[in-house]
């Protein structure tokens, strides 16, 4: 017998506002590990522990990924002579 | 998970690998749709449509295949998460099908479970985790 089965997906919105880094570091966690709530109590904590380490690790190369491109936002800016609009994307 | 989807696997009218697969989307509908195990392909009827701008377009978006694979005795596949960014528009369900098959055959039906609103904000799907109890798509 073969059964056919669908997963449940999480539907995020947001009003007036972008996702952040954040929800972006914890989706990123999600895919690279899951942990089996039917393993060993001590393995599931020590892979718990090990994922929030690599959701804070994501999170911050996000956040400096983030600054490298505003940074080359502005820079592009300024040499095209906006200097007004590079200035209002360095205060992001 | 629709009935003809099944039928169609048998048929070998679905592909899921990443590389040289079909094209799946996933669209948008309103409350207003009603849709069963008998649904079998993309309609227009009900999708969404935007509040205002411009992010959604009819037939949604197309999604990221990634590889099938099995564990134990369950095969499964998945997708990566699709977004719509400065989106303002609200949906209570979806559906993933098969754009490249003729007839843009209907896959699976997703249900919100209420209704999800983004107002010139973003509105994300993220699929379950890959594996073989939580996958999007499962054959067991």
């Amino acid at each position: 017998m073969i059964n056919g089965k669908v997963g449940d997906v999480i539907v995020t919105t947001t009003d007036g506002v972008n996702l952040g880094a954040e929800h972006w570091a914890d989706r990123a966690t999600e895919q690279v590990i899951s942990v089996g709530e039917d393993s060993h109590p001590f393995i599931v904590e020590q892979a718990r522990a090990f994922k929030d380490r690599i959701r804070h690790v994501v999170h911050y190369y996000m956040i400096e990924a983030i600054n490298e491109d505003r940074s080359r936002v502005v820079a592009l800016l300024r040499s095209a002579g906006h200097h007004d609009l590079a200035n209002s994307v360095e205060k992001l | 998970m629709c009935t003809s989807f099944k039928k169609e696997l048998m048929e070998a009218g679905h592909n899921f690998k990443n590389s040289g697969g079909n094209t799946f989307n996933i669209a948008l509908y309103t409350d207003s749709a009603s849709f069963t195990a008998a649904t079998t392909a993309y309609t227009s009827t009900n999708e969404i449509t935007n509040d205002a701008g411009s992010a959604y377009s009819a037939k949604g978006n197309s999604l990221t295949r990634v590889d099938p694979t099995t564990s134990g005795t369950t095969a499964y596949t998945d997708f990566a998460d699709t977004s719509w960014s400065t989106a303002t528009f609200s949906a209570m369900g979806a559906m993933i099908f098969n754009d490249s098959h003729s007839g843009d055959a209907a896959v699976v039906i997703l249900d919100f479970g209420a209704l999800k609103t983004a107002t010139a904000g973003t509105f994300t799907i993220a699929f379950p985790a890959a594996d073989a109890s939580n996958a999007i798509i499962r054959i067991a």
